[in-house]
């Protein structure tokens, strides 16, 4: 073999293994990128899911702190119950908000009917509970735009080309979004006036 | 229409960067860009927040503004500004902002998620209640954010477990002690007082300095003396910016 084409095989050979590390390089990276990617929405749903457990465990002190004082109002407890077993129920994040939305318009016509009653309204502890019912949904919120980042991020890198062969091969589909109905925040007003 | 449906939910999320750069940038712990608190009560503010830097790493940050716009509400304007000044120390998320806005008649306690124990929402909208917004209705905003900060200071030394020590808040002028005799919340703000005194173990004697002032409906505005507070034996030294700590949407909010 003569001296010239020993070395176009050698260079020809270098070049063909650093494709093939830049290749399996790139392969890597991707892959690892869209799985911090995908975890990372898992971790902000996981977020989600926390403050939709601490507004459940918030609502029967809130009901029994208005039947204290309105227990009558038989109907809205009745909604309230059934809506946290729909939301309890939920598996998938389509079912999660609507179980959210149906369990927030239940509450809202709670509060509608605590305006009723002044003495209530004043109450010390239901004051707390309204500002904690108030923080969880301000929370809840904020982890779901946090959520739907990290969604958008994903769900753009894995349609991307050529990021997608590596998303399908890893079986990554799309995540959804958690839409849900902004409600006016159930802010407590405290009167100050006697 | 789903065509456009798609462009406003694409130019909605594109603006959120753009809402983000209405958004001020902090001069300090106290950052009063409506120019509600005079002087004397910002410097002890700062003095406050200074203190309760230097011994848990905690930080307050006080905020006036004039609107929340282009947010939607003042939750939103609150977390927003959370994030760009990243008030606390990244590690353990110890923050608390305070904030008010004026044209929305707005206040606000955002808590990081390092405090959300020490200051529950139902404690955050506590210390609104009782101790900022009565100063608020009256148009006495420094005293307002004062009482609040010191309340917010005394959560994070009892979570920290730290004695803050004299916060040398000054007595107020003796002078206006007139009293509205209807008043009827003479009694109500001295038993708050004492409470709030033996609560604390006596450790803070300051709340007594307040005594005349919550129980009289009387403005307020430098009525503080200013004993002791040649703004400076705590280090008016330098500030130097807000260490990190993330919020997670705890806090309270009042309308006045």
């Amino acid at each position: 073999m003569s001296g010239k084409r020993r070395t176009g095989l050698i260079v020809g050979l270098v070049i063909i293994i650093i494709l093939v590390v830049s290749l399996f390089s790139w392969f890597i990276n991707t892959r690892n990128e869209l799985v911090v990617l995908e975890e990372n929405t898992n971790a902000a749903w996981a977020e989600i899911d926390n403050q939709l457990q601490r507004r459940s465990d918030l609502i029967p002190n809130l009901v029994e702190t208005v039947k204290g004082f309105a227990s009558q109002e038989e109907e809205v407890f009745t909604n309230i119950a059934n809506a946290r077993a729909k939301l309890a129920g939920a598996e998938s994040v389509q079912e999660t908000a609507e179980g959210y939305n149906e369990l927030q318009g239940a509450l809202s016509r709670l509060l509608v009917v605590v305006e009723n009653y002044p003495e209530l309204k004043s109450n010390q502890n239901f004051i707390r509970l309204q500002d904690e019912l108030a923080g969880t949904e301000n929370r809840l919120a904020v982890a779901r735009k946090r959520y739907n980042d990290t969604v958008r991020e994903f769900n753009r890198r894995i349609i991307m080309f050529p990021a997608s062969i590596i998303a399908g091969s890893l079986g990554l589909e799309k995540h959804d979004y958690f839409e849900i109905e902004e409600s006016a925040r159930t802010v407590p007003t405290v009167d100050f006036g006697d | 229409m789903m065509r456009k449906i798609f462009v406003l939910f694409t130019l909605l999320v594109g603006l959120s960067p753009l809402f983000a750069q209405s958004l001020p940038d902090y001069t300090g712990f106290v950052n009063d860009y409506v120019d509600l608190i005079d002087r004397e009560t910002e410097a002890q503010i700062e003095s406050v927040a200074n203190r309760v830097q230097r011994l848990t790493g905690a930080e307050i940050a006080v905020v006036t503004v004039d609107s929340i716009e282009p947010y939607g509400s003042i939750e939103e304007y609150s977390i927003a500004l959370s994030e760009k000044w990243k008030v606390g120390a990244e590690d353990e998320d110890n923050g608390v902002i305070l904030l008010v806005s004026m044209q929305e008649r707005s206040v606000r306690i955002e808590v990081g998620y390092g405090l959300e124990g020490a200051i529950p929402d139902g404690r955050a909208g506590e210390i609104l209640d009782t101790l900022m917004l009565p100063y608020f209705r009256e148009g006495d905003f420094g005293s307002g954010f004062l009482a609040g900060t010191i309340e917010v200071a005394g959560e994070i030394a009892d979570e920290y477990d730290v004695d803050l020590g004299d916060l040398n808040v000054p007595v107020p002028t003796s002078g206006r002690s007139s009293r509205s005799s209807d008043d009827g919340g003479i009694p109500g703000g001295l038993i708050f007082f004492l409470i709030l005194f033996f609560l604390g173990g006596g450790r803070f004697f300051w709340p007594l300095m307040f005594l005349g002032s919550i129980t009289g409906r009387r403005h307020y505005r430098g009525g503080f003396g200013s004993s002791g507070f040649g703004g400076g034996s705590f280090g008016g030294g330098s500030f130097g910016g807000f260490g990190g700590g993330s919020f997670g949407g705890g806090g309270a909010s009042r309308g006045f």
